[in-house]
């Protein structure tokens, strides 16, 4: 096969270069000859389209060769210019296709030249391509008409716009039909093939549609209205096409074209006919899909437009800047609007897993370019596999079809069609790509700014009816040169159609519903959830909007499978502006009930991501219900073990031994934001209670799953209270209420509740629940309320008594080295570190309950198992008996001399015990430095004390350096001892510095 | 060589989010040329996997201390499989940038926490020439020793059980003298750190009035540069001048407070503004760039250090 393309290119470019020489020459007749000779290989019907598609676009170039040629030439004398009678000459070729390629590159040549009768050529030409009625051949015939006519088709005049009207749809017209039989060509059990080989040639037949919606947009005659001739004249016959091909591609894939190409006025003026086409097209076309496809446009619309008037407003003033931003925000917008569709289509995809993607061919006329090769090949490859089913049932009445409109040639060629073989389908691409290079339809990005100029001209003139008008107050708002109070004259009206829209698509839908029982439940939940969609956008008025909904509601829960419902009840939720749109809503939550556990998961997070968009705040007790009733599955989701998680297919985090998936965390850690929301109006106790309302209604459904969320919910609780505390503070004491304080109080102890439910619930989390037992001493503390503060400590104590004291060696830093002293340590070390920050910047307590709890942290420390962790537990602790910052302390500091020296003395003794020699001299430095600070900090720890630290660990270092010498191979304690000495020699270099300040006079360095 | 600092976001245990400001102005600088190479997070990830891959996608080079919230088990379960190795997330970490050395912890493996002298035993220990520290909801950033100390605050405004500046205003009217301070006092901060002209910043030279011993020198960063208020009633006791809020009242006592309370104010004043920072390392020189989102104008102050 490769070889009959690479002989056909072969003989083009053979004959081309002849040609050439014959033009170089000026022997036009002989070169005409050579052309004629290269066009035969067009004629070939034994290549697949894409190999076609090569042979057409090389004969394309040599054909524009020729045009240029014919372009310079001198145009012959008035009576019968050059180029008509060479018109006429070439259609004495031998064969019908190279005739015709040699009529069109004259013809078109011949109607870029003025006064050449531009309207005869064209009808001309069209009714010539008649003859061709092989669907490849014919289909790359007319491709090639369109594309060499494309910016000469006439528009100045009424009449050439009709014209141009009639030559356009008639070519669309004739291509649609080549393309829709080329599916019956050959045996059928090639159908597949077919299938994909329509699917290469798509692109032809679309862009014939784009090219009208060009021309239409682009006329400016007067008293023409654009949408007015669309509705009128353009939509009843391209549909009637669309609809009388009966065929699931065709269909499937012009509709779409349709839908993506005029602007939401065109279609808001042809929705009756629309929507009638709809119940009429095939039964197997996925109708929601499309449907969708427009509703997404008029909601996109409706938003737009709305964002656009609150922009006006603002900008009033400045007119002209104005103008061009609207055209930047209508383009944002229809480029935006195609993302969504896209989007939205690939998620139904997933979803329904329904046969057609009329999304790729969305695609593909509007931004070929971009697209990725592999995805579109993938997309084709599924549409092909999964069309032939929707094919199957269509065959024998589009057979009948084929025969009548077959043509003599056509017959004659059905056996050489047969003999294709498949195509590559890593070259399909390419196809589309390169056509629409050629193509560029990029209808959407300047058509609209040029229909509002037109439609607001004509404003006055134009009498439409209500339906058309629904546009022009959008005109009239877009266009500055837009009579103002017009447009306020078609307000009322647009609102009117807003509040039909509605009952437009429901009464299609109860047709549909009577017509199409077959139609899958899945396309019922897509239909339903566009129709929420279009009440939700349109319908201003709540009341309006209620009423639509329990129809929808009470119609699917009559109808639909239980469980079909999901899109359903996402749908309204892009609409949600609040928690309170969730309350009452008692067909929604029956619906809801009747999803399976999936289903329901997956409504419930589009409620949190929804409300965290929004992040408006839940104001009352009633709108937690309202959204937690759908949360509550999530709150008592069980991680689930799938067999994906058992073959570690799925992110999963371990977790006390069991593989928790990724996507498990991720909705705790959602449902933990959405308690963030929880704010109603009132004071921060309100808020508070509302928090606890939560946890006892619903966070506490799960036990198991409390762990994720009450940490959140506990550390926001406090928030409030501190804030609460802080207010009360401010108030001078004797004026405090007594309410206020007792209320308080309360709440504190309602807080320790929950901490001891998560603490029974979850105590191999003791470490971080002492976390959250000294956060709230320290809200206590901040607040003034000493006897709570108090307690949170003690429970705090009793916690590390009962799960942390026995140092669990399984902690993460318990492996950490010993020499390490910033590197951690078992999860009993790191306890009473937290325990010595939280309990030393206590402030409120009296000094005998603070001195009972300093005294009991430092006693923890020397219980500590480890003695590295011993002497430094010790030494940080006496930080407790040297306060140096008063934390808004009023009073003299708590400051105990002999407690910190004893603590130094003590940790000093245990350094001394240590066995490891290197590590005795790493403490003792340590302690040294600790000494420094507590110096420098004015606490009794005198130049002597410091002295002899510093003549104990140069003594030791002496002794280890005498050592070193005898083991010659400790590496790695040779390291150490080095690292040891150099911060020692830092800390010297440290104290001289403070020396130089005056500071630490009398130590010898 | 550009170094992001960014503390703990406490998501979800105490704010939903990053300011969008701050990720978009994140992600533009990933983008360019000379992007962030290093991105040091000084722990309290919370493990939300969401802002750990925000972080990881600006800079590969992403290093994790734990903070006091993280449950490392969870957390480097997930560093792992973000970095597709296995990763380890220490309690402190030293990275090396051109000529300087920078040391992270978010210190709470030592007490106690914030205190500049154990800082400055930690910066000893670990020999760094820049120590950032985490856990503190506000910036500080000042030079001591010869030693550079920066908490770049919370990235999302997370809220704080720490006691708000006003309260410690509040209490300090009243202790016009304090009989230890001079004793007390830490040796402070030498005035190293040099102020640059083009961005918005404001120095207050020697400005504790008891304290004639030492020259001490700190540079102090308001969001509204309303420092110079602050100057008089900070601490002594603390040479370090902790950013201020904005709406902070320096006399708050003034006002009569009746029944009812004024809840809106203290959260306003409780409120933390979000910030992170930008180390710009060339040489032995660091530019200190503080970011700041205050009512979502994001705000950017300079600060030079020089080893």
């Amino acid at each position: 096969m490769a070889d009959k393309v690479a002989s056909a290119l072969n003989g083009i470019h053979q004959q081309s270069s002849l040609m050439q020489q014959c033009l170089a020459d000026g022997n036009l007749m002989q070169a005409l000859k050579h052309v004629s000779n290269f066009l035969n290989e067009l004629r070939t019907s034994s290549v697949t389209p894409k190999q076609y598609y090569e042979i057409y676009m090389a004969a394309f170039d040599q054909l524009e060769i020729v045009s240029s040629y014919l372009a310079s030439q001198p145009s012959g004398n008035h009576q019968r210019p050059f180029l008509d009678s060479l018109y006429e000459l070439v259609q004495y070729a031998a064969n019908i296709i190279p005739r015709l390629y040699l009529m069109m590159v004259v013809g078109t040549t011949y109607m870029q030249q003025p006064k050449a009768p531009v309207t005869d050529l064209m009808k001309d030409l069209i009714e010539m391509c008649k003859g061709v009625q092989h669907p490849i051949r014919g289909l790359f015939l007319r491709y090639y008409l369109s594309q060499r006519t494309k910016n000469l088709l006439p528009i100045s005049t009424d009449e050439e716009f009709r014209a141009t009207i009639d030559f356009l749809v008639s070519n669309f017209i004739e291509m649609n039909k080549l393309w829709v039989r080329l599916q019956h060509q050959g045996h059928s059990s090639e159908r597949e093939q077919r299938i994909r080989e329509r699917n290469e040639l798509k692109i032809l037949v679309g862009s014939q549609l784009v090219r009208i919606s060009q021309v239409i947009d682009e006329y400016q005659g007067d008293s023409y209205s654009a949408i007015g001739y669309y509705r009128d004249r353009v939509f009843p016959i391209i549909t009637q096409q669309i609809v009388a091909c009966r065929d699931v591609l065709a269909q499937t894939y012009l509709i779409d074209v349709l839908i993506q190409i005029f602007p939401e006025e065109f279609h808001f003026a042809t929705l009756d006919g629309f929507l009638a086409v709809m119940l009429q097209v095939h039964p197997n076309l996925n109708k929601s899909e499309l449907v969708n496809g427009l509703v997404a446009r008029f909601v996109k619309y409706q938003q737009d437009k709305a964002e656009k008037k609150q922009r006006e407003e603002e900008e009033e003033l400045t007119a002209q800047e104005n103008e061009t931003k609207e055209e930047e925000t209508s383009e944002d917008a229809k480029k935006e609007s195609q993302k969504d569709e896209k989007k939205q289509k690939e998620t139904q995809d997933k979803e329904t897993q329904e046969n057609e993607t009329p999304g790729e061919s969305t695609e593909e006329v509007k931004s070929e370019e971009k697209d990725d090769k592999k995805s579109e090949e993938k997309e084709d490859k599924s549409d092909d596999h999964t069309e032939v089913k929707a094919e199957d049932k269509t065959t024998s009445n589009a057979d009948k079809d084929h025969k009548t409109h077959d043509g003599a040639e056509a017959k004659a060629t059905d056996t050489d069609e047969a003999n294709d073989k498949p195509n590559a389908s890593e070259n399909e691409a390419k196809v589309e790509e390169s056509s629409a290079k050629d193509e560029a339809p990029k209808p959407n990005e300047d058509t609209k700014p040029n229909v509002d100029d037109s439609e607001s001209d004509k404003d006055k003139t134009d009498q439409q009816s209500q339906v058309t008008d629904s546009q022009k107050d959008q005109d009239a708002a877009a266009s500055p040169k837009g009579d103002l109070s017009a447009s306020l004259a078609q307000l009322s009206l647009t609102d009117d159609l807003s509040s039909q829209l509605f009952a437009v698509f429901w009464d299609f839908y109860l047709q549909l519903f009577e017509s199409d029982p077959e139609m899958p439940a899945s396309e019922h939940s897509q239909f339903l959830a566009a129709i929420i969609q279009i009440s939700l956008a349109f319908d201003v008025d709540h009341e309006q909007h209620r009423e639509n909904m329990a129809k929808v509601y009470e119609f699917s829960g009559k109808h639909l499978e239980a469980g079909q419902s999901v899109d359903i009840l996402v749908a309204p939720l892009a609409f949600m502006q609040s928690p309170a749109d969730l309350k009452n809503s008692q067909y929604q939550r029956t619906l809801f009930d009747q999803l399976d556990i999936p289903g329901q998961r997956r409504v419930a997070h589009a409620i949190i991501s929804r409300l965290l968009t929004v992040e408006a705040p839940f104001q009352s007790t009633e709108e937690i219900d309202g959204v937690f009733q759908y949360l509550s599955v999530l709150i008592c989701e069980q991680p689930e073990q799938t067999t994906s998680v058992d073959l570690g297919l799925t992110t999963t985090v371990k977790i006390n031994d069991q593989d928790i998936p990724q996507s498990f965390l991720d909705t705790q850690e959602q449902l933990c934001k959405i308690l963030h929301l929880i704010k109603p109006p009132g004071t921060p106790i309100d808020t508070v209670s509302a928090l606890q309302y939560t946890r006892r209604m619903w966070l506490n459904k799960s036990k198991q799953n409390i762990v994720f969320t009450y940490p959140t919910l506990v550390e926001t609780i406090l928030y409030h209270l501190q804030v609460f505390g802080f207010a009360l503070k401010r108030v001078p004491q004797k004026r405090r209420s007594p309410t206020h304080i007792a209320t308080l109080k309360n709440q504190f102890k309602q807080v320790s509740v929950v901490l001891n439910e998560l603490y029974m619930a979850h105590p191999e989390r003791s470490y971080e629940i002492l976390q959250l037992y000294l956060h709230a001493a320290t809200v206590a503390d901040n607040v003034g309320f000493s006897d709570a503060s108090f307690e949170y400590i003690n429970q705090a104590l009793v916690l590390y008594e009962e799960q942390l004291s026995m140092g669990s060696t399984d902690n993460y830093y318990a492996s950490a080295s010993p020499h390490d002293a910033l590197g951690g340590s078992s999860a009993s070390y790191m306890s009473v570190i937290a325990l010595v920050n939280s309990v030393g910047i206590k402030r409120s307590y009296d000094k005998d309950a603070y001195v009972e709890l300093a005294a009991k942290v430092t006693h923890y420390g020397s219980r500590l198992l480890r003695k590295q962790d011993q002497c430094r537990a010790i030494y940080t602790s006496a930080h407790l008996w040297w306060w140096t910052d008063d934390y808004g302390f009023e009073g003299e500091l708590f400051q105990d001399g002999k407690r910190v020296l004893e603590c130094l003395q003590k940790s000093l003794r245990v350094a001394d015990s240590c066995m490891d020699p290197y590590l005795s001299l790493k403490l003792f430095i340590e302690i040294l430095n600790r000494s420094i600070i507590f110096a420098l900090y004015g606490a009794p720890v005198d130049v002597p004390y410091i002295n002899g630290l510093l003549s104990l660990i140069r003594t030791n270092i002496t002794e280890l350096e005498a050592d070193k010498l005898n083991s010659a191979n400790a590496d790695t304690e040779a390291v150490l001892f080095h690292i040891s000495k150099r911060i020692f020699s830092r800390t010297c270099e440290y104290i001289v510095q403070q020396q130089d300040d005056g500071r630490l006079v009398g130590v010898m360095v | 060589m550009l170094v992001l600092a960014i503390g703990g976001s406490f998501i979800p245990t105490r704010a939903c989010k990053l300011p969008p400001q701050f990720i978009k102005l994140l992600k533009r600088s990933s983008a360019s040329s000379n992007g962030i190479e290093h991105v040091i997070c000084l722990g309290n990830m919370n493990a939300s996997v969401a802002t750990l891959k925000f972080l990881k996608d600006i800079s590969s080079n992403l290093h994790l201390v734990k903070g006091e919230e993280d449950d490392i088990g969870i957390l480097t379960q997930q560093l792992s499989e973000l970095k597709g190795e296995e990763t380890v997330i220490p309690l402190y970490n030293v990275i090396s940038v051109d000529k300087l050395k920078i040391g992270f912890t978010s210190g709470i493996q030592t007490a106690p926490k914030n205190d500049p002298l154990v800082l400055s035993t930690i910066a000893r220990d670990l020999d760094v020439d820049i120590l950032l520290w985490g856990g503190l909801h506000k910036i500080e950033a000042y030079t001591m020793d010869g030693k550079f100390f920066v908490n770049p605050g919370s990235a999302s405004g997370a809220f704080t059980f720490e006691l708000p500046e006003y309260e410690l205003d509040d209490e300090k009217t009243s202790k016009t003298q304090d009989s230890n301070s001079i004793d007390e006092k830490p040796p402070h901060a030498t005035d190293e750190a040099s102020t640059t002209d083009d961005v918005s910043h404001s120095e207050s030279g020697g400005s504790n009035e008891k304290n004639d011993l030492e020259d001490h020198s700190e540079n102090n960063f308001s969001s509204n540069n309303t420092s110079d208020s602050l100057d008089d009633t900070k601490t002594p006791k603390r040479p370090n001048v902790v950013a201020s809020t904005s709406k902070e009242d320096p006399e708050p006592n003034v006002v009569e407070y009746e029944e009812s309370l004024d809840f809106e104010r203290i959260y306003a004043d409780t409120e933390n503004v979000p910030s992170f920072c930008i180390l710009d390392v060339q040489g032995t020189t660091c530019d200190l760039y503080i970011y700041t989102c205050l009512e979502g104008n994001v705000k950017v102050d300079k600060v030079v250090y020089q080893k």
